[in-house]
């Protein structure tokens, strides 16, 4: 959810228009949760995502529910560290395995995963620039200034995660 | 002026303030609990006041009693505090009261469940309440609009001295996205409430009342509010049309609206150019509109997040001169635009009547 929000909320400074859906029904209340967002620089003809260009999933039952669901040719970014087993995944898309939370952890904070996973997206689809996304996590931890420091880690080492070590970066 | 990211609830409750808000009332329901939420920690700094009232029926009561003593007020609440408000809401526009109603529909009949729905058509621009009565239905399709429209509904209930709904549904509702906080511009010159009764000091009493035991005198009541309905659907139909020279059109409000959107875009691929009726304004319903486009379209096809409300509109709007399509999913099912985009190619290309 804060991946998400950080992205939309990012975008909008970077001039784009974008759009952000939460869950709010029975997965808020135990389970998994799930976001969209769409990025554009017109209006945004329909905020709901049926096919995204990039699928983000944090866990294994998220990603047994939307594999089948990314554009071809799109990007799916699987965290390593929580999914052990990995299904069966169309061949027509790009796969990128980030261990966000061993990442995370040797930064020193295991919670930060997802802005560990939101770096390594940036690093491979530039939908954001990194540094509009540092710029811009004070919108996320509003209320936690003293987090701020960790999370901008977290960004940078998930960014670096798949730059400078494109060994991690399976592309089938 | 400041574009940022913001949450439909949010957004239409910022819109209220900046309009003048100045008393809501409201009990907590989900998905439009962020309404109250953020009036509750924002109205007071502002001068006005939030109340939680104990159930939906005395919410609208004290919105009755705001209403008439001349100050903007506003409700919301989602489908079942809906219905627990219709009676007041026949009360508010008998006794000819402006007041803003939100609804952030969701999946019903009975308690239903949480996810988006447009199943309260019907109530909202039928009556849902008892007698004969309108209320102006505001149907809002981004949070732009959210935005927006709220603050025009203050204006228009205050202009016609009517209840005006904000007719959303929970994705709108829950959703965020961009938008630009416009200074509040009122759409007509704010005059002052005479009508109102704070205090008679030195003139005749004024009289806030809904029971007219003499037949007489309660036909020309209706007849006066009719009077009133007659100019408001004269003047105050909204509509956005997309693609004027369409050869189909989609008809959708809301959530819809924003979907059958992303079917036209993909039809385009196809080489099919199709377009968007899109009431803004769901009473007075835009009827002259869709006439208008029966000529150059081949069929129209409604989309709606309910079993088929507004599709009977349309129907009645296009006089069976042409064929009415309908795709609805129910229930908190988002229609999937590739499923509609399936649809309409079998019909269009299938040529099925």
């Amino acid at each position: 959810m804060a991946m998400g929000m950080l992205l939309a909320h990012a975008a909008i400074k970077e001039g784009f228009n974008s759009s952000f859906i939460p869950s709010y029904g029975p997965e808020m209340r135990g389970g998994t949760a799930n976001c969209s967002v769409v990025i554009e620089k017109g209006f945004i003809a329909s905020p709901i995502v049926t096919e995204p260009d990039v699928l983000v999933a944090m866990n294994s039952p998220s990603l047994l529910k939307f594999k089948d669901t990314v554009k071809k040719g799109g990007h799916l970014f699987i965290n390593s560290s929580l999914i052990a087993s990995i299904p069966t995944i169309k061949s027509d898309i790009h796969i990128h395995k980030i261990p966000a939370n061993e990442l995370a952890l040797k930064i020193g904070e295991s919670r930060a995963s997802n802005m560990v996973m939101l770096g390594a997206v940036l690093a491979v689809t530039n939908l954001i620039s990194l540094e509009t996304a540092l710029l811009n996590l004070n919108y996320i931890f509003k209320n936690k200034p003293e987090v701020l420091a960790v999370n901008e880690k977290a960004l940078k080492i998930g960014f670096q995660s798949l730059k400078e070590n494109k060994v991690k970066t399976a592309v089938i | 002026m400041e574009t940022v990211l913001m949450k439909g609830n949010e957004a239409l409750a910022e819109a209220a303030i900046r309009a003048g808000l100045k008393v809501y009332f409201g009990y907590p329901i989900t998905p439009q609990n962020e309404v109250g939420e953020y009036l509750a920690k924002h109205l007071p700094p502002a001068g006005g006041t939030f109340l939680q009232a104990e159930s939906e029926v005395a919410a609208i009561n004290m919105v009755y009693g705001a209403a008439g003593a001349g100050v903007r007020t506003m409700t919301s609440s989602s489908g079942p505090g809906i219905s627990l408000m219709q009676e007041g809401i026949s009360y508010l526009a008998a006794a000819e009261l402006p007041a803003v109603i939100v609804n952030m529909m969701r999946g019903g009949p009975g308690l239903g469940g949480i996810q988006p729905s447009q199943s309260d058509y019907f109530q909202a621009t039928k009556g849902g309440g008892h007698g004969d009565y309108r209320l102006i239905v505001l149907a809002p399709s981004s949070v732009q609009e959210l935005y927006d429209l709220t603050m025009l509904a203050f204006d228009l209930a205050d202009h016609y001295r009517n209840p005006v709904m904000v007719l959303g549904d929970g994705l709108l509702g829950q959703m965020m996205e961009s938008v630009t906080l416009k200074p509040y511009i009122p759409a007509f010159p704010l005059e002052e409430k005479t009508w109102a009764t704070r205090g008679r000091k030195n003139r005749e009493p004024n009289i806030i009342n809904s029971l007219y035991l003499d037949p007489e005198r309660l036909f020309s009541h209706n007849q006066k509010l009719f009077k009133k309905y007659q100019e408001i659907a004269e003047k105050e139909v909204r509509v956005e049309v997309i693609n004027e020279e369409a050869e189909f059109f989609f008809v959708a409000y809301g959530s819809s609206a924003r979907i059958s959107l992303k079917v036209i875009e993909l039809l385009k691929e196809k080489g099919i150019n199709a377009g968007l009726i899109r009431p803004i304004t769901l009473w007075p319903f835009p009827y002259t509109v869709i006439a208008e486009k029966v000529n150059q379209s081949k069929g129209f096809m409604v989309v709606e997040m309910s079993m088929g409300q507004m599709v009977e509109d349309v129907e009645r709007a296009v006089k069976g001169q042409k064929p009415v399509y309908f795709y609805g999913t129910a229930g908190g099912i988002v229609p999937s635009p590739q499923k509609i985009f399936q649809r309409t190619l079998e019909i269009l290309e299938g040529g099925q009547e």
